[in-house]
């Protein structure tokens, strides 16, 4: 291992392992929460107003089909979001390095090595942005088109209150 | 010899032939029963009143089962959309005041070809006629509904079995049906649309990933 001590790591290292982890920032992770949770509570109104279901009857399948979609979406907001990361990394380098080079040009005190940190960090930010708002645009727009075509079309006769 | 009634019983009358000349037979009545004036006028006075009472009688009993001058008010029901019923359904509501007082008829109705009885509703004179028939076989348009009394139906049928022209009876009063047509709803269902435009966003993503992955 470089840097000092056995278990200490670099800030390079730190930002290498958080680039290439699967494991997102408590920010990031409430995001993900957040928008999976109104994107699993939506269809509830499609349930309720277009297909007729009673909201009070079927509050428990409501709650339950919430809780376990929120937590399945934010898994694949998650997914596609670590697939997602390198490749906007590897996309957005130059662009990245570029404006940061013309920002930091005038800097005649930084050191190469700070600046190309500072490089690798914007770099991890632009990624990480971009991964986790496509990620989240991506899987809402999947889910919601499964969901119309399933509940108009796949499920059209399935009527739960036929046998009560 | 003149015979009471109440002696003879009963009036016989038994014609002797005479022999007047060769070409003419004469008959006379020899009994010796003869009807009083009093029984003859007794019963040409009977059968005079039999006569008059029925003459008054007559015309309201045969009168009596035909309404006179009906005075029709309707209603009319007509499928407005296919989407609430798989037929087109035709209801006709109507109310008839006869000039004679008639009430509780029983009214048949016809409407193309085919004879329904008119049911008859909690209120006196209030009638209801209800036809339904495939979408396509009831398009928009004015209908006539031939409303008929018993007597009409009557002929109805006679001329229905006979394979007559059915259009010469004259029913007891027609009724006009405007039918606007069924609206078969929008050309796009709106899920459609809805899932149309969710795939298509979802697409949009996909080729936007499919880009970045590259």
């Amino acid at each position: 291992m470089a840097g000092g001590g056995k278990n200490k790591l670099s800030r390079e290292e730190e930002l290498l392992l958080q680039d290439f982890s699967r494991n997102v920032s408590t920010k990031s992770s409430a995001l993900f929460y957040g928008n999976a949770l109104i994107v699993s509570v939506i269809p509830i109104w499609l349930f309720w107003r277009i297909h007729q279901m009673d909201l009070y009857q079927s509050g428990i399948f409501f709650a339950l089909g919430t809780i376990v979609s929120t937590y399945l979406v934010a898994l694949a907001y998650r997914n596609v979001k670590f697939i997602l990361k390198h490749k906007v990394a590897l996309k957005r380098e130059d662009a990245v390095a570029q404006e940061m080079m013309k920002k930091l040009a005038d800097d005649k005190r930084m050191t190469k090595k700070e600046k190309d940190e500072r490089i690798l960090w914007k770099k991890n930010e632009v990624a990480d942005y971009e991964a986790t708002t496509f990620s989240i645009f991506y899987n809402n727009a999947l889910y919601l088109a499964l969901l119309i075509v399933v509940s108009f079309y796949i499920l059209k006769n399935f009527n739960p209150t036929m046998y009560p | 010899m003149p015979v009471s009634l109440r002696e003879c019983g009963f009036y016989v009358y038994t014609p002797k032939r005479l022999k007047a000349d060769d070409k003419k037979e004469i008959y006379q009545n020899d009994s010796p029963c003869q009807p009083s004036a009093i029984y003859i006028f007794n019963m040409a006075s009977t059968g005079k009143l039999v006569a008059i009472v029925a003459l008054c009688i007559l015309p309201v009993i045969v009168r009596s089962d035909m309404c006179l001058v009906p005075q029709v008010t309707s209603q009319t029901y007509t499928t407005p959309e296919t989407t609430v019923s798989t037929e087109t359904v035709f209801i006709i509501e109507f109310s008839v005041t006869c000039k004679n007082g008639l009430k509780n008829m029983n009214l048949y109705a016809e409407f193309a070809g085919k004879t329904v009885p008119a049911s008859k509703s909690g209120e006196p004179n209030k009638y209801q006629v209800s036809l339904s028939d495939e979408h396509k076989k009831l398009p928009s348009g004015t209908y006539q509904l031939r409303v008929f009394d018993e007597e009409g139906y009557a002929w109805l049928r006679k001329a229905q079995r006979s394979g007559e022209n059915t259009e010469n009876i004259k029913p007891l009063f027609t009724l006009e049906i405007s039918h606007a047509g069924v609206w078969n709803g929008p050309l796009l269902q709106s899920e459609f649309v809805a899932a149309m435009t969710a795939i298509f966003v979802w697409w949009s993503a996909y080729t936007a990933r499919s880009r970045l992955q590259q």
